[in-house]
């Protein structure tokens, strides 16, 4: 069943949502500027946001990318009032993030993902750590040995349950992490650069992760640097010094390959390969696509010489 | 940062034993009991019977005795000076030797013994509390025993809390400081040479970066754990279900028992010494 929240894969592809069910978004910020209290001390003030705004659905996947200090993160802790913002507005499900007494409802709407494993398990046993969050929303006994059971064995630790975390490996432990989000039952997740200390197993397990939550109806939001794990997004917001630089389908923003290097990113090498030889004039256009499709066009276009 | 690694309170040893199975609430009050008593026991009677309930409970908690004794080994010298110690400055009794100044008297030996025998037992016994009793466990028992102290402003679930904390950090902060002490002498500091003074000046490189750490890694667990909606102790509810069976009844008659003989054998000496 989907929500007023949820987003469907016509909007994705641009269509404007259907009349009789009126889209809205589930988290949305307007003009929202943060500025830390540490950076108006020095001389010169750089504010960490400024002036986002932007709309975030149920069973959208979207990629916030941005290079290190361009707010990526400040922007993540506004959207489960870990932050609250200097000026502007940030609403979850229709919570105001600026009323206190809305802060808990948003934070059990919006679960959050950190960088470091080792930092974000509070308990000694791993199944107790997943079950740290429902305790914290009071939750009765019977329900929480269900959950914890349910996203134990959805994650692939069953078998671990009794383990102290720091004897699992780094993908283990970031699944144990966003097992304990999940048991809560957020409609979104953020993941902060979630796969930042990870080896690539541990990553393409995390990111296959996300995929199957993306899949179960969830919002996922992935703050990342990394311009490979937003292609697997449904939509990617640039982010420079504290701005939306531009949003689009990764598509359209790994197509701007200059506007990528001047916000220090680099491009998917797929598409800089294309956009080079689209420069050289070998591909008749530049587009994200595999290499074979490529190979295939540069044929065509030696044919045509 | 070898010496952590020998260390085993705070260590969770799971196997079955009688000890294991006891509600943590039971080995939290006995421990207590046990070292009101060791501490009161001045006397050989007493003395020896505490140390052979001392051996009773770590036969039956199946834990082995190498293990145990590992615990005792990054102590050791700490018992050794205290006995050491009690050996030249204690008074007392018939003079046994003299070494220039110092002078050792069989009331020495007998208090230096003491004490020394008194640290091994209260290490084996903390040590078998924590090796019985899951951390998580252990933190839940101490936080319902403390709810009792609630109503007087005792801020029961966040000791509680701290304790789990402190215990999860244990394992990550002695990885963190092998990694930064490999990474010193990767860069020509010497550890391991030198006198004291010298190999204590030398491990502040390891401990300023180590403290940085640890308060970097507090600021994001605190700010994860309100992320995961923690608001402190209030509206929260508990997932370890924690109860008395019949073994903790029986250990808890014994226990008082303990303690009425231990309360007993404090007035009694009390009242010796006073006549």
């Amino acid at each position: 069943m989907t929500s007023k929240y949820e987003i469907t894969t016509a909007t994705l592809q641009g269509d404007p949502p259907g009349k009789e069910q009126p889209l809205l978004p589930f988290i949305r910020l307007r003009e929202v500027s943060y500025d830390y209290p540490t950076s108006r001390q020095g001389q010169e003030e750089f504010p960490a946001l400024r002036d986002v705004s932007l709309d975030i659905y149920l069973g959208e996947f979207l990629a916030i990318l941005g290079a290190n200090g361009s707010g990526k993160s400040t922007l993540a802790r506004h959207l489960n009032a870990l932050l609250v913002p200097d000026k502007g507005t940030v609403e979850v499900a229709g919570n105001l993030s600026s009323d206190q007494l809305k802060r808990f409802t948003i934070r059990q709407l919006v679960g959050m993902v950190f960088q470091n494993p080792d930092n974000q398990i509070v308990a000694t046993v791993v199944e107790e750590d997943v079950a740290f969050g429902l305790e914290n929303l009071g939750l009765p006994r019977g329900e929480m040995q269900k959950r914890v059971a349910q996203v134990l064995q959805q994650f692939g630790l069953w078998e671990y349950r009794q383990l102290a975390p720091h004897l699992l490996s780094g993908g283990q432990k970031q699944r144990l992490a966003i097992a304990g989000v999940v048991a809560m039952a957020p409609q979104c997740i953020v993941f902060d650069e979630a796969t930042a200390m990870l080896d690539p197993a541990g990553r393409r397990e995390v990111l296959a992760c996300m995929r199957q939550l993306c899949q179960q109806g969830h919002g996922i939001v992935l703050i990342t640097q990394q311009v490979e794990e937003a292609l697997m997004a449904d939509r990617v917001v640039l982010l420079d010094e504290g701005r939306i630089a531009t949003t689009g389908t990764p598509e359209e923003i790994f197509r701007q390959i200059d506007l990528l290097q001047r916000l220090q990113l680099e491009a998917p090498l797929l598409a800089e390969l294309s956009w080079r030889l689209h420069g050289e004039g070998l591909l008749s256009e530049h587009r994200l696509r595999n290499p074979v499709e490529m190979a295939a066009d540069i044929c065509l276009s030696k044919r045509k010489i | 940062m070898g010496i952590l690694r020998g260390i085993t309170i705070g260590q969770h040893y799971p196997v079955d034993s009688l000890l294991h199975r006891l509600d943590p609430r039971t080995k939290i009050l006995g421990t207590m009991v046990y070292l009101v008593a060791l501490l009161g026991a001045n006397d050989p009677l007493p003395f020896l019977a505490v140390a052979a309930v001392t051996v009773f409970l770590c036969t039956i908690s199946h834990i082995p005795w190498r293990l145990l004794s590992n615990g005792l080994r990054p102590l050791r010298y700490i018992i050794i000076f205290t006995f050491v110690l009690h050996l030249f400055v204690t008074p007392g009794g018939t003079l046994l030797g003299q070494l220039g100044r110092l002078a050792v008297y069989s009331g020495g030996v007998w208090r230096g013994a003491q004490l020394a025998f008194r640290l091994v037992l209260m290490i084996l016994t903390t040590s078998l509390l924590t090796l019985t009793t899951s951390p998580i466990v252990l933190t839940d028992g101490l936080e319902r025993l403390l709810a009792i102290f609630k109503p007087l402003g005792l801020p029961a679930h966040e000791l509680a809390m701290m304790m789990t904390i402190a215990l999860r950090f244990i394992p990550i902060l002695i990885e963190e400081a092998d990694k930064i002490s490999k990474a010193q002498i990767a860069r020509g500091a010497d550890l391991e040479s030198g006198s004291l003074l010298q190999r204590l000046q030398s491990m502040l490189p390891i401990l300023v970066p180590l403290f940085i750490s640890a308060l970097r890694r507090a600021d994001e667990l605190a700010i994860a754990m309100e992320a995961r909606c923690y608001r402190g102790g209030e509206g929260r509810s508990q997932y370890i279900e924690l109860s008395f069976s019949r073994a903790d009844k029986v250990a808890l008659l014994l226990l008082s028992l303990g303690l009425v003989a231990t309360l007993g054998n404090m007035l009694w000496s009390w009242f010796s010494n006073g006549v």
